[in-house]
């Protein structure tokens, strides 16, 4: 701080002192203590976490994803209690207060830290999150006493198991979480009805976590008693498969431009034959489900591209810290503090955005998307500005700008592309501000051309 | 035969080579780009510093562009940048390392050469710069010269075998143009393999130390002063405009992928194509590519030798600018269009924004082309 400016403030009264903030302490401890207790604790905790276990592994986790063990990262996550969330003590590790409504602002902390390490391992281990977000949300105490509850205390003990979630197809991606598309999706994977359960047939793509994951939460479409083609809308219904099962199989490995240090992964279900008490929620409920594990996760996606981009930004300030241009820091030019500027102040709108979205205590579908959707774009605007700012530099992996680039680019199409997530608004809009206006149908020619085929 | 003529006959060549290069994946494996390379030699894409040789007026940026029209070369770079933007910039560092030349005799025909020193007066910041003045330097007496430095990201077809290099005379900071061989004594070579994208060309640091620059020696300085400049300035005015036809070209590639897919993928009983949001990234993609191609024709009939270095530096510029505004954007689209197929490598997409994305900083970032323009 400038000295004249120190001189000035001491000569304030006390209160006018105590009122003025000339605090040395970094923006991140700030908004820390901006959190409640409990969400500060976790904040720190997640932080170092990645500092220590995720940032080392970062760069040779993206160059060769298969050759870096991730398994002694996933048990020190378990034993610290980061792969048991869904869950409160004692069979899990979220607190109590957080029930009431701050769970989901735990897993957008988690997504900004472990993401601001790498985007590719923070998925790595936030894909359970998703995986099990459908065992929590179906409400049923059966499926959590039978899966929800010891899986969380497997993982406690370092004794790691992972959970999938599994639903797009190779002829249905955004079909499914889009209400007009549900209605028509080319949907491959469906149940039938045996008895003592069902079998399941289908195929899953870019399944995250889809070769590592004990469990998948995979969603098909139940057959219907009255001889109608099933549709997702009203026939979705959502099933808990693990490894092993008889007909289930993982495919190939995508090769990804991002993210890389999590598979993406194939999925094929060859008759597989599955118990009732592997069926997650009631039949026939598993687009409601569906849609609120949507509406859960996608605040933790935009903190997702928060945490890529603040990590980028950090890499961009320290090369214009380091870097020199005619024999000063590239960080002495106002015209480079102003473009890191932008990048800061966008950055915290993210937060912003992340952090109002995830205080609901129940989501709500048109924020939820809202903020996926424009820290999605933020992400790569500001990650790509970051490579901008350094030049032929931002190209090379050393500092990073470029991965981050790579894997920020996912944030826009996965959990619904940017577009779906904006009709989503619209629909969550429809019901709400929007009330009374007629809800647009799409032309009736339009529906029958996709159903001819 | 006429220059016309030829060029259609040149014409006909690249579209078989096309064909050739979308088949083969010269970024895969080094010994498909080497025969890539032979056979860009043999049809006279590939430049080459000897006069009697075919690439020598045909290959990009030859003798063609400085008497007939620049518009030659951008357009075989852009058909290039379609099919692989790594390869194509390959054959434009080849050219405009010939293009320093400017016709004298110094290497053998077949030479591999890499342009180094373009990096001047903060294009592209340097995190050693500083420490000791940053770039190539010449010391001592005249006919005694010795380059001492460092130059950032040379690009070459393979690794260089003759290297064209701008450095500064420590005496009075004027410019000087030294062509060498890249084995000389002195010289180290450092390969950069793992970068974001443009794995098709080679690409490397230049470390000088020591190195002898005699008057009649294999190593010699070829312009100095007002003209050596000139030459700088021209030749990064290439290099620009080589970057945007190149991004035009992975632009335009990344736009028909993505309308082929929105043409036969279909999402809620409709094609894609028939949804707005999805109509609307596409045609954002079209006038993206369309801006960029008309920025690249506004001088594209001249011959090079008819444009003074201030016209061709601010349509370089310019042009170079597009790139990050406008052909990342129609890559970036086609991309989301695409959804998940488009993130994953094997669909090509990715890729293309890898190269788009190294495209935008290579060699200047915007930033800095912006605040040089900035009068």
């Amino acid at each position: 701080m400038h000295p004249e400016l120190l001189d000035a403030i001491q000569r304030l009264k006390p209160l006018g002192r105590w009122l003025y903030d000339h605090s040395t302490e970094t923006m991140w401890e700030r908004d820390t203590r901006t959190l409640p207790r409990d969400l500060q604790r976790r904040r720190r905790a997640y932080r170092r976490f990645a500092e220590q276990f995720i940032a080392p592994l970062a760069r040779e986790a993206d160059r060769d994803p298969e050759g870096v063990d991730l398994g002694p990262l996933y048990r020190e996550a378990g034993r610290r209690g980061f792969l048991s969330e869904a869950a409160p003590w004692p069979i899990g590790t979220m607190p109590w207060r957080a029930i009431s409504g701050r769970h989901i602002f735990h897993f957008a902390l988690k997504a900004e830290e472990f993401c601001a390490a790498c985007g590719g391992i923070g998925l790595a281990l936030l894909f359970h999150d998703l995986g099990m977000a459908p065992l929590l949300l179906c409400g049923d105490l059966g499926v959590w006493r039978r899966w929800l509850w010891p899986i969380c205390r497997a993982n406690r003990r370092g004794e790691i198991r992972l959970v999938a979630y599994a639903i797009t197809e190779p002829e249905a991606g955004s079909d499914v979480e889009e209400s007009e598309g549900a209605t028509s999706a080319r949907f491959c994977t469906v149940a039938r009805k045996v008895r003592g359960g069902y079998v399941i047939q289908g195929q899953k793509v870019f399944i995250s976590g889809g070769s590592r994951a004990d469990y998948v939460v995979v969603f098909a479409v139940l057959e219907r008693e009255d001889g109608q083609p099933p549709r997702v809308d009203r026939d979705f219904t959502a099933f808990i498969v693990e490894r092993g099962r008889e007909g289930f199989r993982t495919g190939r490995r995508e090769r990804k431009l991002g993210q890389r240090a999590c598979d993406a992964t194939q999925l094929f279900f060859d008759q597989v034959f599955v118990p009732e008490t592997h069926r997650i929620g009631p039949e026939r409920s598993g687009w409601a489900l569906n849609r609120n594990v949507l509406n859960y996760s996608r605040a933790v996606v935009g903190a997702i591209a928060l945490g890529i981009a603040r990590g980028a930004v950090e890499a961009a300030t320290r090369f214009a810290r380091e870097t020199r241009l005619g024999n000063r820091p590239l960080l002495a030019y106002p015209e480079v503090q102003v473009a890191l500027a932008e990048l800061w102040a966008l950055t915290m709108a993210m937060r912003a955005m992340v952090w109002q979205s995830a205080r609901y205590r129940r989501p709500v579908q048109g924020i939820a998307a809202a903020t996926k959707a424009l820290c999605a774009d933020l992400g790569v605007y500001i990650t790509t500005r970051a490579l901008d700012l350094m030049g032929d530099w931002g190209y090379m992996p050393a500092w990073g700008v470029e991965k981050a680039l790579r894997d920020v680019r996912l944030n826009p199409i996965y959990e619904g592309t940017n577009q779906i997530n904006m009709l989503a608004l619209v629909e969550s809009f429809w019901a709400s501000d929007l009330a009374g206006v007629p809800y647009p149908q799409i032309p009736s020619e339009d529906r029958s051309f996709g159903r001819s085929l | 035969m006429s220059v016309e003529e030829e060029a259609q006959l040149l014409e006909v060549a690249l579209r078989r080579f096309l064909q050739r290069l979308e088949a083969e994946d010269p970024e895969a494996d080094p010994a498909r780009r080497e025969a890539l390379l032979k056979e860009a030699e043999a049809i006279g894409l590939l430049t080459d510093p000897d006069p009697e040789a075919p690439g020598f007026a045909t290959g990009i940026w030859g003798r063609w562009v400085w008497a007939e029209r620049l518009g030659l070369s951008l357009h075989v770079l852009a058909r290039l940048g379609e099919a692989c933007a790594g390869f194509a910039l390959a054959l434009h560092a080849q050219g405009i390392a010939c293009a320093a030349l400017e016709g004298a005799r110094v290497f053998p025909r077949g030479t591999r050469l890499a342009l180094g020193g373009l990096l001047t007066d903060g294009i592209s910041p340097s995190p050693f710069a500083g420490e000791e003045e940053d770039g190539l330097r010449l010391t001592g007496p005249h006919d005694h010269l010795l380059l001492e430095g460092r130059s950032w990201f040379l690009i070459s077809a393979g690794p260089p075998q003759g290297l064209l290099l701008f450095a500064r005379a420590a005496e009075d900071s004027s410019w000087a143009l030294i062509a060498l061989p890249a084995d000389l004594p002195g010289v180290r070579l450092e390969p950069l393999p793992e970068r974001l994208g443009l794995r098709g060309a080679w690409m490397g640091h230049l470390h000088a130390g020591g190195v002898l620059i005699a008057r009649e020696g294999v190593a010699r300085i070829l312009a100095r002063g007002e003209e050596a400049h000139r030459r700088l300035r021209r030749l990064l005015a290439l290099d620009w405009l080589g970057h945007a036809a190149i991004a035009l070209g992975v632009a335009r590639r990344s736009l028909d992928q993505a309308r082929a897919y929105a043409r036969t993928r279909y999402q809620g009983g409709r094609r894609i194509i028939a949804h707005g949001p999805v109509r609307s990234l596409l045609g954002t993609a079209a006038a993206d590519v369309m801006t960029l191609e008309l920025l690249l024709k506004a001088h594209a009939e001249q011959p090079l030798a008819a444009l003074s270095e201030d016209v061709l530096e601010r349509w370089a510029a310019i042009a170079k600018l597009a790139i990050a505004e406008h052909a990342w954007r129609a890559v970036s689209n086609s991309l989301q269009v695409m959804g998940g197929y488009g993130y994953m490598e094997d669909h090509g997409l990715a890729g293309r924004l890898r190269d788009v994305s190294t495209l935008r900083v290579l060699h200047g970032s915007p930033d800095r082309i912006r605040l040089r323009y900035a009068e």
